[in-house]
């Protein structure tokens, strides 16, 4: 067993509000030199550098997770993390089909794809900044049929998190953990709305900019930098835990 | 104002609360985020949301609100339906937008959730 | 009626996007849900929602919107703003809370679609 410091929220210049110069080599340099072993890339909607980021990383020892961050019809952020690339592409495919117009880079941000040297091999014309009709619990049920872990993006923030939009956790969706922003502890979110103390947490960055990244960070002690034991950090078993 | 007042002025389909049409309506709110109705709805108020997840339903038990119209025309999930009749809280359903809707019931002369009543 | 009119009579202060004052309002649109008023929201209609986010310029902008009214007594976030100011997208911001604004908006001629 050992610890590992992630940050699971950071987005790519997939991103329409990502910044351009969030390719995979400098995310990976500035990751490594913050200290975390572990970074998950969560695009809006999006997930067409996972791919490039994880090829990035390979050479400098970060491992890196895929993810999406899913909008839900309420305009829910929820983050889908994988080990699996089949899971990851299913629940892809599951947006595409429920994810509607096309994205104005004049408006919204430029939706670059890259490769593992940071080069642009094309661009995503897709509204990423959209919503799916998909409603949150059908977002987390199709996450965890497909085999991943879903988090509720930014508790903390007024606009597009669970508690914003639908003013608390529906008692039947099955999160695995909620995660906190950098402009709150996790305990003080805790004591604001004890309710969540149902639901683990994670703090994450929700990098947009090289600089935000690792900017706070979740150290979890397993037995590997997957999604796999990051779950079962969440859960407390077999001496794996999570720090915040 | 009554239900059936309202029901009438948005050209709206009842779709819970056929026993209800005479429910007093006092103040209406607005919103499609719930953390906004629960951090400004008043007890006895209509709400008006764009939003037809069933956690609508929970959230007019715990801030009170006495009946729920869905604007444009987005039809209620049929387990948000099922809580609001088992709950007995009265639902319609309109076609026209949010905005309209409001304006419509604001110059039918009923008030906003700061004009009227005391904080619950 | 032009968004500086509604400014006047419906009290409203502005918080950013001055430029934008002169643009015809050509009827309202109220939602919370930034999806909504980039499907349903047309050319020249004033926006009333609770959000505060930079998003809702860059949405004012592709439909083409004449102007943001934030409800509630909600500033407009710094980046929001700044983005407004740029733009020229009026930020406007009245104490009311959303239903009453509307009405009021609304029995001064300002319609919805029907
Ligand atoms: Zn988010
Ligand atoms: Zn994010």
């Amino acid at each position: 067993m050992k610890t590992f410091w992630a940050d699971l929220h950071v987005h790519t210049c997939l991103s329409p509000c990502g910044d351009d110069r969030m390719r995979p080599r400098a995310m990976v340099q500035q990751a490594k030199q913050k200290g975390l072993d572990l970074i998950a890339v969560c695009d809006h909607n999006a997930s067409g550098n996972v791919e490039a980021v994880r090829q990035a990383g390979r050479g400098e020892g970060l491992a890196v997770i895929g993810g999406i961050e899913v909008t839900s019809e309420e305009e829910v952020h929820v983050l889908a993390l994988f080990d699996e690339q089949q899971g990851l592409r299913d629940m892809q495919r599951l947006i595409d089909e429920s994810l509607s117009g096309e994205n104005n880079p004049d408006l919204f941000g430029e939706q670059l794809l890259c490769d593992e040297r940071d080069a642009i091999v094309g661009q995503d014309t897709r509204l990423l900044i959209g919503a799916t009709a998909l409603r949150v619990e059908i977002v987390v049920d199709s996450i965890h049929h497909l085999g991943g872990l879903a988090i509720a993006s930014h508790v903390d923030r007024e606009s597009f998190s669970i508690l914003s939009q639908l003013g608390f956790v529906p008692e039947n969706l099955a999160i695995d953990a909620v995660e906190v922003s950098p402009r709150r502890s996790v305990a003080q979110v805790y004591a604001q709305r004890p309710e969540l103390k149902a639901y683990p947490a994670v703090r994450s960055s929700d990098a947009h900019t090289l600089e935000q990244i690792g900017a706070v960070r979740t150290g979890f002690t397993a037995a590997a930098p997957s999604v796999r034991e990051l779950h079962r950090a969440l859960l407390g078993e077999g001496g794996r835990a999570v720090m915040n | 104002m009554i239900l059936k007042d309202i029901q009438r002025e948005l050209d709206a389909d009842l779709l819970v609360g056929q026993d209800n049409l005479d429910l007093a309506i006092e103040m209406a709110c607005g919103a499609d985020l719930l953390s906004d109705v629960l951090a400004f709805a008043k007890s006895g108020a209509l709400l008006l949301t764009g939003l037809t997840h069933p956690q609508v339903v929970r959230t007019t038990e715990i801030a009170e609100i006495k009946a729920v119209c869905f604007v444009r025309g987005k039809r209620p999930l049929p387990e948000t339906l099922a809580l609001a009749e088992e709950m007995g809280l009265p639902v319609l359903c309109t076609a026209l937008p949010m905005y309209e809707a409001c304006g419509r019931l604001y110059r039918l002369g009923l008030p906003g959730c700061s004009q009227a009543g005391e904080d619950r | 009626m032009n968004v500086s009119d509604l400014v006047q009579r419906a009290e409203l202060a502005v918080k950013a996007g001055a430029g934008g004052l002169d643009a015809e309002v050509t009827g309202g649109y109220a939602s919370d849900l930034l999806s909504a008023v980039m499907a349903n929201a047309v050319e020249g209609n004033v926006w009333v929602t609770w959000h505060a986010h930079p998003n809702i310029v860059a949405v004012a902008l592709l439909v083409k919107l004449s102007a943001i009214i934030l409800v509630a007594g909600r500033q407009p976030e710094d980046e929001t703003a700044e983005k407004a100011e740029q733009e020229g997208v009026p930020i406007l911001v009245s104490s009311l809370p959303a239903f009453e604004l509307v009405g009021r908006l609304h029995a001064m001629g300002v319609a919805g679609a029907t």
